[in-house]
């Protein structure tokens, strides 16, 4: 039987040399064909998608020169993944992003990433961010069915993600038919 | 040089004659070649959702906050390590000394003190404390978590006493377990070997309701003796067997509320050599020793979130355990309740403060070896603790402020702060200091047991007694050992496959144990032999300062190879009243330098292939007098394991494999002949379902 976790790798790796070769010219497809990329990285990867496949309601972007603000809520591993996207452009918007620690205002942000480390306080701050037009995405586990809108899960060592609609839709936000595809539980 | 890395590589591997030799140049040199990297924000979301996850430098860097010494072996670690006992699991932290004393003894200290009793540092499982409170100390053996479910083990080096409490004086090791949520499925484990005699595991969880998560487990792990010096057999092999449950449950109000419990029996046996005075002509009996010791606990938690940066929890345990050796009858209940609240204030403030109460219900029996004037305690353990994070500067600049008071039955009040600074100076690299004190409490040994440590020929002419036995005295006024320590830390992630750690302390030890030599030799059984009461004192002080380096290193994606070096002196000494020696050799007991070298490697995603070499120090025994050093050694363990399929593993692991045996440390109570650690080699299947 093949390995189920990683059908499209070449079961055995060839001599050395063509190897490393190899993985000069093919680059980036190649790297990651080897072993895979960090969680965290790839957490800040789908971030940087997200924000281009949701529509936020016009009082939300109003000025088009405005940024598009990514507010990193409480302590991430992810952190400094998550700030390489800095200055990245999404739907026209420059992203920029806040730091902001427990008990911090969330008015202004367009994303909110909810750090694991604030799991204990999750009610009470997805209580305070309901009907906001925020995206809340997070590490959490079980985060969307909690109420909040976009939650990862790793699922075959990959990073998945889970989406709450009725709470992405409450908040005036409409998430993209793509992004709804391939989520792997929309409720 | 004409010739690339690579192809240096495949010719030092061809023309080698040993594969290790092969294998260590290559990883060298394969360290020298630039790793590729990727953006992977230029990823669509189909692709993103096909690649796979590794964990590279992620500890490290959700480490990056902490002001202190902290060191964590996560599940995979542990996995890879080819360990099967916590124990064995935690030499790969640096500033820890792990010795193998017996088959089913370990003698495990941070920063030094590490004997079969070492006292100094604190053991928690899950929030319970496992510290045994009669002695002062950890029976390893009997902390038999199930490896495969354990989250990460958090080794911290240094004073824990301000959150933790005392006995935290220089280091607490936290083990974590993986919530029941995320231990789904069932996980079958088995396996054995010529040491490892039996392995086997096996875990199953649901989710028997919406939100609530639940895990049963049983465990059972059998093992061989070690080798005497002499090359017999060491007569000490052990079983224990284990089995418990964890439920993890949201509430609809948002309140998680956690519940789980353990059960366990084990039987050991060792080889003891008991003083007797009557016993001529050695003035000492041979025990060979079964020893029964089991236990249970169960523990409760409640959490509530009050506000977005408020929360409270609340703890409930209850642990029980008993032990019948020849020298001792144990039997200890422990009720523990612990409340926390955690919350903000004014903007710059993270404040956390908690009260606690616990209640420990002691039972030592008497032996012919062990005498005790109180042999049956109630004592009552109170303790609050408040510790304020100030934000000097906002992700910048942190200044920990906090304290501990506690109150017991036998030192009364002990406060223990400390306070801590951490500077962020770059995204990369934080450095911390801290200065705290801790104390080490009496136990109940020390206060009220009187203990037959040796019998020797007195050399009187006839009618004086020809015979000596030493007994050490429990003195109720013998009280906390106490240290100050200042310590130093830098971590920094050069580049994001590198992060290093580094921690340096000097700690001031004062009022150390010691045993003194009492004011007058006693006639015992109609004056056939005397006893010489040794009572415990603080009378020693001392200092010890060392470095300990963790470096972990992604060479490339599919390989890691992760360094911790450690380097420790100390210096005790007794005062000059107390004619005690063991102090001496005390701050000899622990290595001065030991080094791990751990890689993990997937030449396929499919195969691990994993080695661990480790260097350890020279080292003497406690108490053991005029005994011989035992030799600085070098070891390697190696475990290659195979996934045909997802759902399925083959591991092949072999331990201590430079040499037949080597000798870790010596049994410090009552240890007939030393033992030494066998070549080891054992197979595993590992099956989820």
């Amino acid at each position: 039987m093949l390995p189920e976790s990683f059908p499209t790798r070449p079961r055995r790796p060839r001599a050395l040399i063509p190897r490393l070769l190899l993985g000069c010219v093919l680059g980036v497809a190649s790297a990651l064909a080897l072993g895979g990329a960090e969680e965290n990285e790839l957490a800040a990867a789908y971030l940087y998608n997200f924000s281009k496949f949701v529509h936020w309601p016009s009082s939300a972007m109003r000025d088009p020169a405005a940024p598009l603000v990514l507010c990193v809520y409480g302590r991430t591993p992810a952190g400094e993944s998550i700030g390489a996207l800095d200055g990245k452009l999404a739907q026209g918007h420059r992203i920029r992003i806040d730091r902001l620690s427990r008990g911090d205002a969330l008015t202004r942000c367009h994303i909110v990433y909810v750090s694991a480390s604030e799991s204990p306080y999750l009610n009470p701050l997805l209580r305070t961010l309901a009907n906001r037009p925020a995206l809340t995405v997070s590490e959490i586990p079980g985060f969307a069915a909690a109420g909040g809108m976009i939650g990862f899960v790793k699922e075959d060592n990959r990073l998945r993600f889970e989406i709450n609609r009725g709470s992405a839709e409450a908040a005036g936000l409409s998430l993209s038919s793509q992004l709804l595809k391939l989520a792997t539980r929309v409720q | 040089m004409s010739t690339s890395p690579a192809s240096r590589v495949e010719n030092l591997i061809s023309r080698s004659t040993s594969h290790l030799v092969g294998l260590l140049w290559g990883m060298l040199l394969l360290a020298a070649t630039p790793a590729l990297s990727a953006d992977l924000t230029e990823l669509s979301m189909e692709e993103l959702l096909a690649v796979e996850v590794t964990s590279v430098g992620k500890k490290t860097q959700s480490l990056s906050d902490a002001a202190a010494a902290i060191f964590v072996i996560s599940n995979d670690d542990i996995r890879r390590s080819g360990a099967t006992s916590v124990p064995e699991a935690l030499r790969m932290a640096p500033g820890l000394e792990v010795k193998r004393i017996d088959a089913n003894k370990w003698a495990i200290s941070a920063r030094g003190f590490s004997n079969r009793f070492a006292n100094k540092l604190l053991v928690l499982i899950d929030g319970r404390t496992v510290y045994t409170p009669s002695f002062s100390g950890v029976y390893w053996e009997n902390q038999d978590v199930m490896l495969a479910d354990i989250d990460r083990i958090e080794v911290i080096r240094g004073p824990g006493a301000t959150l933790w409490g005392a006995n935290a004086v220089n280091g607490v090791i936290n083990i974590i377990t993986r919530s029941a949520a995320a231990t789904q499925g069932g996980l079958l484990i088995a396996g054995g070997g010529n040491e490892e005699r039996a392995i086997g595991a096996l875990r199953y969880g649901a989710e028997p309701a919406p939100g609530t998560f639940a895990r049963v487990y049983a465990k059972y792990n059998a093992r061989d003796a070690l080798i005497t010096s002499l090359g017999d057999d060491g007569r000490d092999e052990w079983d224990i067997g284990q089995g418990g449950f964890r439920v993890d449950s949201t509430l609809g109000s948002g309140d998680r509320v956690t519940l789980e419990g353990d059960l366990y029996r084990s039987n050991l046996r060792q080889q003891l050599e008991v003083p007797d005075p009557l016993a001529v002509p050695t003035f000492s009996d041979a025990i060979d020793d079964h020893i029964n010791a089991e236990g249970w606990n169960l523990l409760g938690r409640w959490e509530r979130a009050l506000s977005v940066s408020s929360d409270v929890s609340l703890q409930l345990y209850y642990d029980h355990a008993e032990r019948e050796e020849a020298y001792l009858d144990q039997r200890y209940d422990i009720l523990d309740l612990d409340f926390q609240h955690r919350f903000k204030a004014a903007e710059r403030h993270d404040i956390v403060w908690g009260l606690g109460y616990r209640n420990t219900d002691d039972r030592l029996e008497d032996t012919e070896i062990l005498r005790i004037t109180s042999a049956a305690e109630n004592r009552n353990l109170w303790s609050g603790f408040v510790q304020d994070e100030i934000e000097l500067l906002r992700d910048r600049l942190r200044l920990t402020l906090g304290t501990k008071i506690e109150h017991n039955d036998y030192t009364g009040l002990e406060i223990q702060p400390n306070i801590r600074l951490l500077w962020k100076a770059s995204e990369q690299s934080t450095l911390w200091g801290s200065v705290s004190r801790a104390v080490r409490t009496p136990s109940q040994a020390e206060r009220s047991a009187s203990v037959s440590t040796n019998a020797e020929a007195t050399g009187l002419p006839a009618p004086y007694p020809q015979v000596v036995l030493a007994r050490t005295a429990g003195n109720s006024g013998y009280g906390s050992e106490s240290l100050i320590a200042y310590e130093l830390g830098l971590r920094t992630s050069p580049t994001k496959r590198l992060n290093l750690d580094l921690a340096v302390f000097y700690n001031d030890y004062d009022e150390l144990w010691t045993t003194t030599v009492g004011d007058t030799l006693r006639v015992a059984d109609s004056g056939r032999y005397l006893v010489l009461d040794l009572p415990f004192k603080n009378l020693a002080s001392g200092h010890g300062y060392g470095l300990e380096l963790a470096a972990d290193l992604q060479v490339r994606d599919n390989w890691r190879l992760a360094l911790a070096y450690s380097y420790l002196e100390l210096d005790l000494t007794a005062s000059s009243d107390s004619l005690d020696i063991s102090n001496e050799t005390l701050a000899r007991t622990d290595p001065r330098q030991q080094v791990s070298l751990r890689s993990l490697m997937n030449p396929r995603p499919d195969i691990d292939l994993d080695l661990w070499i480790r260097y350890v120090d020279q080292t003497y025994p406690v108490f053991v007098q005029n005994a011989q050093p035992i030799p600085a050694y070098w070891t390697l363990d190696l475990r290659l394991a195979w996934r045909p399929r997802a759902d399925l593993e083959l591991a092949l692991v072999g331990q201590n494999l430079l040499s037949e045996s080597h000798q870790e440390g010596y049994q410090d109570a009552y240890g007939a002949v030393p033992l030494e650690v066998q070549r080891g080699l054992y197979a595993t299947v590992r099956l989820d379902f």
